[in-house]
């Protein structure tokens, strides 16, 4: 596993260097530090940004393919490859509408206060063993922690509208994800049991004799479902409900605006299938007769999640709501609970 | 070269005074708009401000805790009760207090006596943290044996608020 | 030796500037033309009634409750998780306990009939 090319290599190359052209001027080791995060900042930005243009593409892809449709097939020629940059321009030019009775200022902040925290959550993701914002000691929980930060934005901008659909649709989704952020800590942390602590690059190297999703199976489908349930996707995506409650808490939002609840959706998509990918399924490991580069082997296991995520959007209906909180309080709970009990047991039996 | 001002705490200097700045601006915020909505919003930019200066002071675990549990929880809960009263979150409110002059008096007691304490306790500012590997493992190891009986209340603390939750919200039996 | 927190501050700085900076350009280039009309709020095209800011059901409250109470459970469990390794019976022994307590209050809840939602 280790290889020798790579992206890891490039960026200890050139952190190397930046810290020994640092160290000629006589200045502290901190500037060095402090550039390396500004470029790795700015550099995991654009991945982020291109990623979730192409997510929202494949998203439509995939829909359209499971509906036999074929979805954006002209913007940029092959099979409307640059529909949503298409999509971003134009929303970029569209005017923006605050309604007269709105707050107006909780209205302009609240897509500030649901983007940054869901991009805030990559810092700590592993792309591969030194390719990664910072390993920080809180880890796993710092993502749960600025990802419940998103509640806030969302129950702000359904506030501030003033209208009815957007009042309804914010306090349901804050309902739905509060009750669905339980399940999905819980469920990693009996992950956590068994590597003993909260660094995710910790927690994939624990799995490189087993994947988690093969010692913790009922701890990864907690998981997912959950974080389907906390991105608002269907089957759970009764928060936009377009049938009951038009489009839920960003009804009155029009131009970047919208785009950034938008881009928050798919960014928040992205966080639950990396973190899956990292805390269940290995992470950078690959198999040993493969040396691929670790983000590579992240990638693949991320977007397969994706796909499946997609999948299940477009292929199950919506729940109702007391449906909703009913399985979210009565079964997933409790099973997390059990799960908690069944791998403390096995640890201390197995010692 | 050394630069005895110019080091690399600087930038944690800085950070340090600007969530500090932030926070007393905020918390002054809390008290004195007149919308109760923007009351409890910016109470949440001050306790992200503390959860920073948590952060500053290597306390991890506790910064978390302020951001999960105190904005994510515990300001929902409050957006929620604003919400469920009627008409509340859109009446302008009046934040006097009759007791005015008595507050100060006491505000400023209290700023003198912390102030005290704060500065014959032998603080020594910026100091570098006490554990290796972060708090949240000598927190677990803490709870697990010194203050096991405490842990063990907390839970029950825990299920009387739960109870009285449901007492507050009413009889519903089936 | 460097706080690695600072990196926390570094994205946020970043990605806070990154949004602005969206939003500014978005501000800059758009054209803005406002009427009263466009400018009401949403309402399937009627003219709304009254405004939103209403009173709620008061089932969302005990929710909201019910989570910060499993919230301050999870915040306990953390550390304890992380240490769990290293201690064994005995510490599974006590979460058994405070994990039991806190259980029968969910069960007492839902027996009671307010997990439910109607």
């Amino acid at each position: 596993m280790n290889v020798s090319y790579g992206l890891e290599n490039i960026w200890l190359w050139f952190t190397a260097l930046l810290e020994k052209l640092f160290g000629w001027f006589g200045l502290p080791y901190i500037f060095a530090y402090t550039i390396e995060k500004i470029i790795f900042a700015a550099a995991l930005l654009a991945f982020i940004s291109i990623s979730v243009l192409f997510l929202i593409w494949m998203e439509r892809k995939v829909s359209a393919h499971i509906q036999s449709r074929l979805g954006p097939m002209h913007v940029g020629g092959w099979h409307g490859w640059a529909q949503t940059i298409a999509d971003m321009v134009k929303l970029l030019f569209k005017e923006d509408i605050i309604p007269a009775k709105a707050d107006k200022w909780v209205h302009r902040i609240a897509p500030i206060v649901v983007f940054v925290p869901s991009l805030m959550a990559f810092l700590v993701i592993p792309f591969e063993k030194n390719l990664i914002g910072q390993d920080l000691n809180v880890g796993i929980l710092l993502i749960f922690a600025f990802s419940s930060l998103a509640v806030l934005a969302i129950i702000m901008g359904g506030w501030a509208s003033n209208n009815k659909y957007t009042l309804i649709g914010g306090i349901r989704s804050a309902a739905q994800m509060v009750s669905y952020e339980i399940p999905l800590v819980l469920s990693v942390l009996s992950v956590v049991m068994m590597v003993g602590s909260l660094k995710l690059n910790d927690i994939v190297e624990a799995q490189s004799r087993v994947w988690f999703v093969f010692s913790q199976p009922l701890a990864f489908m907690l998981y997912i479902i959950a974080g389907t349930a906390e991105v608002n996707r269907t089957p759970f995506d009764l928060p936009e409900a377009e049938s009951e409650i038009v489009s839920g808490y960003n009804t009155e939002y029009s131009g970047l605006k919208y785009g950034f609840f938008m881009l928050s959706e798919f960014t928040n998509m992205l966080i639950v299938s990396l973190v899956a990918a990292t805390v269940f399924m290995g992470g950078w490991l690959g198999p040993k007769w493969l040396p691929l580069p670790g983000i590579i082997w992240l990638l693949l296991k991320t977007y397969l999640i994706v796909f499946v995520l997609m999948w299940v959007r477009w292929t199950f209906p919506r729940l109702r709501v007391d449906r909703l909180m009913d399985f979210g309080w009565k079964i997933l709970i409790p099973l997390a609970f059990i799960n908690i009990f069944i791998t403390g047991l096995f640890m201390v039996i197995f010692k | 070269m050394d630069f005895p001002f110019f080091n690399g705490q600087l930038i944690t200097y800085g950070f340090f005074l600007l969530f500090a700045t932030v926070a007393i601006a905020s918390a002054l915020l809390v008290v004195s708009v007149k919308n109760i909505m923007h009351s409890a919003l910016f109470l949440a930019l001050f306790l992200l401000s503390v959860a920073a200066m948590f952060f500053i002071f290597d306390a991890d675990f506790l910064g978390i805790v302020q951001i999960l549990l105190y904005i994510g929880g515990v300001i929902v809960l409050i957006l929620f009760a604003v919400m469920l009263t009627s008409r509340v979150s859109s009446q302008l409110i009046q934040q006097t207090n009759e007791q005015k002059f008595l507050a100060i008096i006491v505000c400023i007691f209290l700023f003198g006596m912390l102030s005290y304490v704060i500065f014959t306790s032998g603080l020594k500012g910026f100091e570098r943290p006490l554990v290796e590997g972060g708090i949240t493992r000598n927190v677990g190891q803490l709870l697990m044996t010194v203050y096991v009986l405490p842990f063990e209340v907390a839970s029950l603390v825990l299920l009387a608020a739960l109870i009285g939750a449901m007492v507050i919200v009413g009889k519903k039996d089936e | 030796m460097v706080n690695e927190y600072l990196a926390v501050f570094i994205f946020l700085v970043i990605a806070l500037g990154f949004t602005v900076a969206g939003l500014v350009t978005a501000f800059l280039v758009r054209n803005s033309n406002p009427n009263a009309e466009k400018e009401s709020t949403y309402e399937c095209g009627e003219e709304p009634v009254g405004g939103a800011w209403i009173q709620f059901n008061m089932r969302y409250y005990l929710f909201a409750i019910l989570f910060v109470i499993f919230d301050v459970e999870i915040i306990f469990l953390y550390p304890w998780a992380v240490v769990f390794k290293d201690l064994g019976l005995f510490a599974f022994v006590e979460m058994v306990l405070f994990l039991g307590i806190l259980v029968l209050g969910l069960a007492y809840c839902w027996k009671k009939g307010h997990l439910r939602w109607e």
